[in-house]
């Protein structure tokens, strides 16, 4: 499926993306379609943020975690009622960038650093354990290594560490650079719970030695 | 007058037999893939509890006396039951007599079986297949019976006058006579069961399990049994002893794919067959395994066959729906007697009830995609057809591009860091045969690409256990054309993938890319790759084999500026418009306009008028961006022509000439 973008810049103030590059008039339709229900959600987002007083009136987050979380379930529901392709996904993604001043104002950085991505792939896990393991900006780091995202096991076992250590945002970036580096040449899909227990295991040996060491130092 | 027996030549009977097996699987090693299924199921038919408690199976090269043998072994079954008849004519009543139980005559001649319908093998062909597997066609066997404790001691060959011959010992004759042929070296089997000795087998089949390759052909096709009920299934490599197991897409506990299970229900209204269960599940993001692919169909706790998914519903995006069906004792039966080929490799599907199995799938499978909305209306069907008919026409005009010194995105100087190529890994896969039918890439429908496979090479001292995936993949679609587990020894290995693949219209035109990648399957602390990453289970060995190849379309000279967008609108002056956008140009086109809608179903003229009138547009853009540049000798040649009825002249020129270059 297209998506719709919105562009000031073209005659028809809209452009259409999508990994083809043919584009028949159902298509758009579809694209239409979606984008209206698209807004709607952002719309009844942007309702639950204020009127929860998730945002005060500049538009600032009380709580980071919190707004990230409560966008990325409401994304998450959305997209069970309205399937992307893979290939589109990411278009999708960028292309929710600037619907909303209240939710996020500012443009995309690196499409590794979506936020609203990043809120989708949290609010996947329970919000007391990501609160119990870091804040909003310590997630959206630890999201961008390829190692940690690419297997939910390893993520699960990254939120019991952080809750359990609790540790500063400065104390945490090693650990995560540890893990993300631990598991990017290895297809962890192909390891069986109690294979990647196991390396598991023997890499939060190495991080509470690290940690330790970071202690005496 | 003299009665004889008619004598048949057994050594074409067990060539036949075999070829059979060659025709219906369709890979290299086909009689091991072949042998491990008759193997397994005869085993398994013999077990001596419901749920195979205390069933185990086992597959090893034992070298005994200067001769190799495929050792085939089991326990927790009954053993050769029956009679121990001890002539000519006690073994005709037998035979003749049809009962069950008698498994010792029937295994020991041919063609000759009591099974039930129920059970998995009923033919009495597995041990033909035996023979067909031994070089010297001899196979030898001993067996301890549960019901009576006796141990049997038999011997069967293909004689020199053409004829299956065989000889039997029992209990302590038995124990004797092996004693005399292999000393110490072979124990008589104690626990109840059945053990066979292929003498000299195929070379195929000593590399497959010495290699490993076999374990994937037995979880392909008994992952049931072992699900079910942890049936143990063992193969001994040159690397330690493997257990068969459950492929991970049949797991239950799969995350990021969707599950539907419908429960039993009549294949076809009015039919008195139904069905156990059929599991249908998807995820567009997992890469499942070309021989896993498809709806499994089940019987007797193994996989008969695969039936594609797309190639039942024929749509788009379908191909990652995967899943199994169960079918009831009775539906089993029938499609066993009147349907499954004697290999149990396929049905005949126009035969019934394999044909009204198919079509339950057929209807199931097109529901479950639509759920999951894989597929879409009718209307989708012309959007597709639409879309590749556009297609064709961007390729079509993709030479044109350069002429008009027209470039889009990642084409023209690039401000790109050139890469020197990394140095060889010490395991690594070569692609150095791989040949396309011309210089280009093009390839066309019934055109070859040959050995479209890799080398594995290993640097290393030592053999290393890993996945070889090779396939072809698109934006959209990945197919794989072999994928094979298996030790890589030191030096180059034998390839992996295909002799030739030939393109179909299973393809559709575009871009595409042959690739391969081989994953570690094992712990090898003791062995670092390049950059010092030591190999261990998943690690990522070799990605690097990536060559890109066009069906039915030129390659793009550089990636083309221009992209096709319907934009439809009630508005008499429309049928084109074009705008610039970033690396390129949109083209509108107005499907609402009388012109445009009556061939907006797409096919060859949609393509051609297309074609035309994009070309007659990017002439236009040239002449705008000359006129915007000030480009005086540009094809336009404003510097000596600033007459606007030149430059219409000289743009039908130019059109002329570049739709005689269009393809």
């Amino acid at each position: 499926m297209a998506i719709r973008l919105d562009d000031s810049s073209s005659k028809y103030n809209k452009r259409y993306k999508t990994t083809k590059s043919i584009l028949t008039d159902q298509d758009i339709k579809k694209a239409d379609v979606f984008d209206k229900a698209l807004r709607n959600t952002i719309k009844k987002i942007e309702n639950e943020l204020t009127s929860a007083k998730l945002v005060d009136k500049e538009n600032r987050k009380q709580d980071s975690l919190l707004v990230w979380y409560k966008v990325g379930s409401m994304i998450n529901d959305f997209l069970l009622k309205n399937v992307l392709s893979k290939e589109d996904k990411g278009f999708f993604w960028d292309s929710l960038y600037g619907r909303s001043e209240i939710i996020h104002k500012g443009n995309l950085i690196h499409p590794r650093r979506n936020d609203y991505r990043t809120a989708s792939i949290l609010a996947k896990h329970s919000y007391a354990k990501l609160n119990a393991a870091g804040t909003w900006s310590m997630w959206r780091e630890a999201l961008t290594y390829s190692g940690i995202t690419n297997d939910d096991r390893i993520f699960e076992w990254l939120v019991n560490f952080l809750a359990k250590e609790k540790l500063t945002r400065d104390k945490t970036r090693p650990i995560l650079k540890l893990v993300g580096k631990r598991f990017k040449r290895i297809d962890t899909k192909m390891l069986s719970d109690q294979e990647l227990d196991q390396k598991l295991n023997e890499l939060e040996n190495i991080c509470e030695e690290h940690l330790a060491q970071s202690r005496l130092d | 007058m003299n009665e004889y027996v008619q004598r048949t030549n057994a050594e074409r009977d067990i060539k036949a037999l075999a070829d059979g097996y060659k025709n219906k699987i369709q890979h290299n090693n086909w009689l091991l893939d072949g042998l491990q299924k008759d193997a397994i199921q005869n085993s398994w038919d013999a077990r001596d509890n419901r749920h195979g408690n205390g069933w185990r199976c086992s597959f090893k090269i034992q070298a005994l006396r200067g001769k190799n043998y495929l050792i085939i072994e089991d326990e927790g079954t009954r053993g050769l039951e029956g009679a121990k008849f001890s002539g000519d004519q006690e073994l005709s009543e037998i035979l003749l007599s049809g009962r069950r139980d008698e498994d010792l005559a029937y295994f020991l001649n041919s063609n000759w079986s009591a099974k039930t319908l129920d059970e998995g093998g009923n033919r009495g062909r597995g041990k033909t297949l035996f023979l067909a597997a031994s070089n010297k066609q001899t196979i030898i066997f001993d067996s301890i019976r549960k019901s009576d404790g006796s141990y049997i001691l038999g011997e069967i060959w293909l004689d020199s006058d053409k004829q299956i011959k065989y000889k039997l010992f029992f209990d302590e004759e038995a124990r004797q006579a092996i004693k005399i042929k292999w000393g110490s070296e072979i124990v008589p089997k104690i626990i109840s069961g059945t053990r066979i000795f292929i003498e000299e087998p195929d070379d195929a089949v000593i590399g497959g399990i010495n290699n490993g390759e076999v374990i994937s052909f037995i979880s392909v096709s008994f992952w049931e049994i072992v699900k079910k009920y942890n049936a143990t299934i063992e193969v001994y490599t040159s690397q330690g002893k493997k257990i068969a197991q459950v492929p991970d897409i049949y797991r239950d506990d799969l995350r990021g794919v969707n599950t539907k299970v419908l429960q039993p229900e009549s294949i076809k209204d009015g039919s008195s067959y139904n069905t156990k269960k059929l599991v249908l599940r998807y995820s567009g993001e997992l890469d499942i395994p070309d021989d896993l692919r498809g709806i499994a169909i089940q019987r007797g706790g193994m996989t008969i066959e695969r039936q594609k998914a797309d190639s039942l519903v024929h749509e788009e995006g379908t191909s990652n729906i995967f899943g199994w069906i169960e079918l009831d004792k009775e539906l089993e039966n029938s499609l066993k007697e009147n349907c499954e080929g004697p290999e149990h490799f396929d049905f005949s599907w126009q035969n019934n009830p394999a044909k009204n199995v198919k079509d339950y799938l057929k209807l199931r499978v097109r529901e479950y995609a639509k759920e999951m909305k894989i597929i879409g209306s009718e209307q989708s069907k012309i959007n597709k057809a639409q879309k590749e008919a556009e297609e064709r026409a961007l390729y079509a005009l993709a030479s044109i591009y350069k002429k008009l010194d027209l470039f889009g995105k990642g084409v023209g100087k690039s401000s790109r860091q050139h890469h020197t190529r990394k140095g060889n890994e010490p395991l690594r896969l070569s692609s150095i045969d791989l040949g396309f039918p011309r210089d280009s890439r093009r390839v066309e429908y019934g055109e070859k690409i040959t050995k479209p496979w890799v080398i594995p090479i290993n640097d290393f001292d030592e053999s290393v256990y890993v996945k070889v995936k090779v396939y072809i993949a698109s934006d959209d679609s990945s197919k794989t054309l072999e994928e094979k587990e298996l030790y890589i020894n030191p030096g180059e290995n034998s390839p992996i993938g295909l002799e030739e693949f030939e393109i179909t219209k299973e393809l559709k035109p575009g871009e595409y890319s042959f690739r391969a990648r081989m994953t570690s399957l094992e712990e090898r602390p003791d062995l670092r790759l390049t950059d010092d990453t030591v190999i261990e289970k998943g690690t990522k060995l070799y990605e690097r084999i990536n060559h890109r190849f066009y069906v039915e379309v030129d390659p793009p000279e550089g990636k083309g500026p221009l992209r096709l967008q319907a934009l439809p609108r009630d508005d008499k002056s429309y049928l084109f418009d074009w705008e610039a956008e970033e690396g390129g140009y949109v083209i509108y086109y107005n499907t609402a306009h009388p012109r445009l809608k009556t061939i907006q179903s797409g096919g060859a003229e949609l393509t051609k008028y297309l074609t035309e009138q994009a070309l007659f547009l990017l002439l236009q853009i040239k002449l705008e961006e000359e006129t915007a540049e000030e480009i005086k000798d540009g094809i336009f040649n404003l510097g000596s022509s600033c007459d606007i009825s030149d430059i219409y002249r000289i743009m039908l020129n130019k059109y002329s000439e570049l739709l005689w270059e269009v393809k």
